[in-house]
């Protein structure tokens, strides 16, 4: 398809300022063919599906209606009718991107940049909280610390008195915190990567100058990662508007409400207001889209590549007495964000009914045993990493070519695929899995119902993810290094695969292991794209949220944990094996 | 400096590309026409057979299971004998497919055990396929299913009558005129008969723990829920739940609107989940549990947890579940046993009661645990149906609001 459109023996257009000794054809092809074919691919898995939603958001008919009827705005003003959820939905996005960012920030930096003791091990904790859904996560801290039921206010009690309160976690500081725990991962990992990758040259000089350790971190370190740093607010920033799961189990008890739990309200019961939730959804994209406005304002024009020509070792600063006190904060952080919700989740797994009232509980492996007696959990199973696997595996290749197009190619247009690309994280997954339903049920290619539906679902919807994952690292690299090898004669094949790609290397691992576990514990999408034959284990855990009670929904939660942290230590081993093998 | 040379052929390739996209994008109602007009429902099932290894798999299943069905009928000759031959389902035809694909919003861990009974009897099914979503979801995926014919279901569960009503609408229901079909009572299956039945009930009621609320001073009747003390106390479900309308119209019907602007000072909680509210009110956090579902209740209380739950006398509000064969059904003679079998008092005794815990609606069929004998309820049916369906989209706003939203 895209090669007739391309092979006219133009004028070779990303190395037309190298001067190439060779003729264009030897080596163009292949570019041109492989970048066509991922911007063509890229717009068309968004584009597709969001045709279908903006068309049925400007349905102004019945909200059932098929093929629509009456057109109109009406529903894209609808959301001003609820300023009140938008409020909620800014004061909790912002605050908590601030804050998972400030985390994420602060992790990267004392694991990977510091001589942190235990730093190799703190690098598998911090992570550990992003391998549950945010909903587990929500339930586990409703455990912890709801008003008059969390166990920490429980045995708080028995200090201070029958009716004290030590935290609340259903008020808008613990959603909060609670979404900032877990994007503070998505953070960490996107920052990381880049932290990894750099050159330590500047920070020596800055120390040479006199400068101490924290003051580099803050005016030398940090300002060099502003593209990792708001690459990921943006990211995180665009998530939490989008998620619902959290906001729903903390706030609904309070009546706070931010404009997903409106949303999956439209969506479950009856009748569903698809065109409703379709428009806000579309609507909520504004805000996304400002927040990658911003981001392209402070990243353009300016200089942040740490990753050059010269030979550089990403060095350790030695933080001395400080060590101590970084060794705490992560171990606390660690405690608070995975070990307490874990051992919360633990508890409520093994007991018979769900509940904080000591004198009550009566324990059980039930809930396992009925998970396992459930007929298509293996199968599930089998298909979740499958699906993980292909996904994380063709979408950090897919994913590193279109951050290479909008970061280095000079392709015009590459500012609108940056926006196109961010789609899919603005609109709530379950918006957008009814795009998705919608667009490939009428695809006549046998697809539907296949687990290569869930595939093209899951590269869709996780397209910003990988994207911002990656470019962070993809900012950091000098284009003198790739053009280097082109002039050297190197084919745009071989110096991607040579050069660009291993350069790379911290931010695509980092890419791959994240659209590894979001894919594993996916559930909005899913829900409307398995079907009888192939299922996945995301959508069971709402499922049976809503329907058998939180036991049974932790004995899950904790099987799915244990799955990506067993398979992400066997890949983990597999690649350092190979790496140790080519080595 | 040099990569800031943007060169007009790479606009011009970039706008090709996008052209190409468009181009794309406009073909994609054209598809939409095409294979809307229902040519298409090969390409998801036949080629699934032979993935499915099935053919390589039934037959050695199918002599094996032969005496067993044989045997079966012999043994318990009335019930099975009557249903078979008067249903006039071939079971020949049922052997050859062979299989059951079922969409319904059961409990996913209920399922595989009311599927394990029906292949108790009839051993030769395989019933590994399918699919449970809440019936809002079930159905935002079941209706473009249909639409486009690709659908792989065979027997389709609904608990929202609104939705089951518009199915029969657009005509995606299979006429089945089951012998079983007969013994129900008129409010119980469709107008026609054989479309679908509803041979399984949700009741709600007023639930509370013993621990926090003592006997005597527990709501009783609806009316009791307004009591001041309870204010803020009171959990009930989200503008999502079909049972909680049920509960919204029959305590209209009974109490007028006025009820409402007292209870909305009470300040309810809306959850999502039945089982979120029962959590609540086990741990303490609420006091009590306004649409206290029946069969999460029986399944607390065999848990043994502190709950304790009220009928009203006043009335009971339901929701029923229907039951039917959707249009095309890909192995319609096995989908009309199954229903058969449901609606048998045999089969549904052992399914609704004793499986789901929920009410089975063939006349004398048994309570399930904790449950007084169905003739000792007060169970509320909405008289005029057309109005009750019309009037639920306007009543989740007033939900909506009434629960702070």
């Amino acid at each position: 398809m895209g090669t007739d459109v391309l092979d006219r023996g133009r004028d070779p257009d990303v190395a037309a300022p190298l001067a190439v000794p060779r003729p264009w054809s030897e080596r163009l092809p292949t570019e041109r063919i492989v970048v066509g074919l991922v911007l063509v691919v890229a717009v068309f898995l968004v584009a597709y599906p969001v045709f279908f939603l903006v068309q049925v958001s400007l349905n102004v008919g019945r909200p059932d209606a098929r093929p629509i009827a009456e057109y109109g705005l009406g529903n894209f003003t609808a959301i001003f009718n609820r300023l009140d959820w938008l409020g909620n939905t800014l004061l909790v996005s912002v605050l908590g991107s601030v804050l998972a960012v400030f985390f994420g920030l602060m992790l990267a930096w004392i694991i990977h940049r510091t001589n942190v003791p235990g730093a190799r091990v703190f690098e598998q904790l911090v992570i550990l909280p992003f391998y549950m859904t945010p909903l587990v996560g929500a339930l586990a801290w409703s455990t912890l610390a709801s008003p008059k039921a969390g166990l920490v206010n429980k045995l708080w009690q028995n200090v201070a008195g029958a009716d004290a309160v030590l935290l609340n976690i259903q008020s808008p500081l613990g959603i909060i915190w609670v979404m900032a725990l877990y994007e503070g991962t998505v953070a960490y990992m996107i920052i990381s990567g880049a932290m990894r990758t750099m050159d330590p040259s500047l920070e020596e000089c800055s120390m040479v100058l006199g400068a101490g350790r924290l003051k580099t971190a803050l005016r030398v370190t940090f300002p060099l990662l502003m593209p990792a740093i708001i690459g990921a607010a943006a990211f995180v920033f665009a998530e939490m508007m989008g998620s619902f799961a959290v906001a729903t189990i903390l706030g609904n008890p309070i009546r706070f409400f931010v404009v997903t739990t409106g949303l999956w309200l439209l969506l479950s019961g009856n009748p569903p207001n698809y065109p409703l939730a379709a428009a806000m959804g579309i609507s909520l994209f504004a805000f996304t889209g400002a927040a990658m406005w911003v981001y392209a304002r402070m990243i353009g024009g300016r200089d942040f590549t740490t990753i050059t020509g010269k030979a550089f070792r990403p060095r350790r600063m030695d933080m001395r007495g400080w060590r101590p006190v970084l060794f705490g904060i992560c171990l606390v952080y660690v405690l608070l964000a995975a070990i307490l919700p874990l051992l919360a989740l633990v508890m409520a797994s093994l007991l018979r009914f769900n509940t904080t009232v000591a004198s009550d509980m009566s324990w059980t492996f039930g809930n396992y045993e009925q998970v396992f007696s459930r007929g298509p959990t293996v199968g599930a199973l089998q298909n979740s990493l499958f699906l993980a696997f292909m996904t994380a595996s063709i979408g950090v290749v897919f994913m590193g070519i279109i951050s290479w197009l909008i970061y280095r190619s000079t392709v015009r247009g590459r500012g609108f695929l940056e926006y196109v690309v961010m789609f899919p994280q603005a609109v709530p997954r379950m918006v957008f899995s009814l795009g998705l339903l919608w667009a490939w049920i009428v695809m006549p290619i046998g697809i539907y119902g296949t687990i290569w539906l869930l595939l093209i679902g899951y590269l869709t919807i996780f397209l910003p993810l990988g994207v911002r994952t990656i470019s962070g690292v993809m900012l950091q690299l000098e284009r003198s290094v790739e053009e280097c090898s082109r002039v050297c004669g190197a084919s745009w094949l071989t110096t991607m695969r040579r050069i660009t790609l291993p350069l790379l290397k911290p931010g695509i691992m980092a890419a791959w292991v994240l659209i590894f576990i979001v894919s594993i514990r996916e559930v909005g999408a899913s829900i409307l794209l398995i079907s009888a034959r192939t299922k996945v284990i995301g959508p069971a855990i709402i499922e049976s949220y809503e329907g058998s009670g939180s036991q049974l929904t932790a004995a899950l939660a904790i099987i799915q944990s244990i799955i990506v942290f067993v398979a992400l230590i066997i890949i983990q081993r597999i690649a350092r094996g190979r790496a140790d093998a080519d080595a | 400096m040099s990569d800031r040379r943007v060169n007009d052929t790479t606009r011009r390739a970039f706008l090709r590309h996008l052209l190409l996209g468009g181009a794309t994008l406009a073909a994609v109602p054209m598809l939409q026409a095409c294979s809307g007009s229902g040519s298409t429902p090969a390409p998801t099932s036949a080629p699934a057979k032979p993935a499915e290894s099935k053919p390589a798999e039934s037959k050695p299943a199918a002599p094996a299971a032969q005496p067993a069905t044989t045997q079966a009928p012999a043994a318990q000759a009335a019930p099975a004998q009557k249903a078979a031959p008067s249903s006039g389902v071939d079971l020949e035809a049922a052997k050859k497919e062979g299989k059951l694909v079922w969409y319904t919003p059961t409990p996913d861990e209920d399922i595989p055990r009311v599927l394990a009974l029906f292949k108790a009897k009839y051993p030769w099914v395989d019933t590994s396929e399918y699919l449970r979503l809440q019936s809002g979801k079930l159905y935002a995926k079941i209706e473009p299913e249909m639409e486009q014919n690709v659908q792989s279901c065979d027997v389709l569960t609904l608990s929202e009558i609104a939705l089951t009503a518009d199915f029969q609408k657009k005509g995606y229901w299979m006429s089945y005129l089951s012998p079983e079909t007969a013994t129900f009572d008129a409010k119980w299956k469709s107008t026609p008969e054989g479309l679908w039945t509803a041979p399984q009930l949700t009741l709600a009621g007023i639930g509370w723990n013993p621990k926090n609320v003592t006997a005597d001073e527990a709501p009783k009747g609806w009316e009791d829920l307004l009591n001041p003390k309870w204010k803020g106390q009171i959990n009930v479900k989200d503008s999502a739940s079909g049972l909680q309308y049920a509960s919204y119209a029959m305590i209209t019907e009974k109490y007028g609107a006025g009820y409402w602007e007292k209870f909305a000072a009470q300040q309810p909680i809306a959850m999502a989940g039945t089982a979120q509210q029962f959590e609540k009110i086990i741990n303490g956090e609420n006091k009590i549990n306004a649409l206290c579902q029946q069969s999460t209740f029986t399944l607390n209380k065999a848990k043994g947890a502190p709950v304790e739950m009220a009928f009203p006398q006043d009335g009971v509000p339901q929701i029923s579940l229907q039951y039917g064969i959707v249009k095309n059904a890909p192995h319609p003679n096995v989908a009309k046993l199954f229903i058969d079998w449901l609606l048998s008092n045999e089969g549904g005794s052992q399914v609704f009661p004793e499986t789901l815990g929920d009410p089975f609606t063939r006349p004398g069929a048994k309570s399930p645990q904790f449950v007084p004998p169905m003739s000792e309820l007060n169970i509320w049916t909405p008289k005029d149906m057309d109005k009750y369906i019309a009037e639920q989209p306007a009543w989740r706003d007033t939900w909506n609001k009434l629960t702070g939203m």
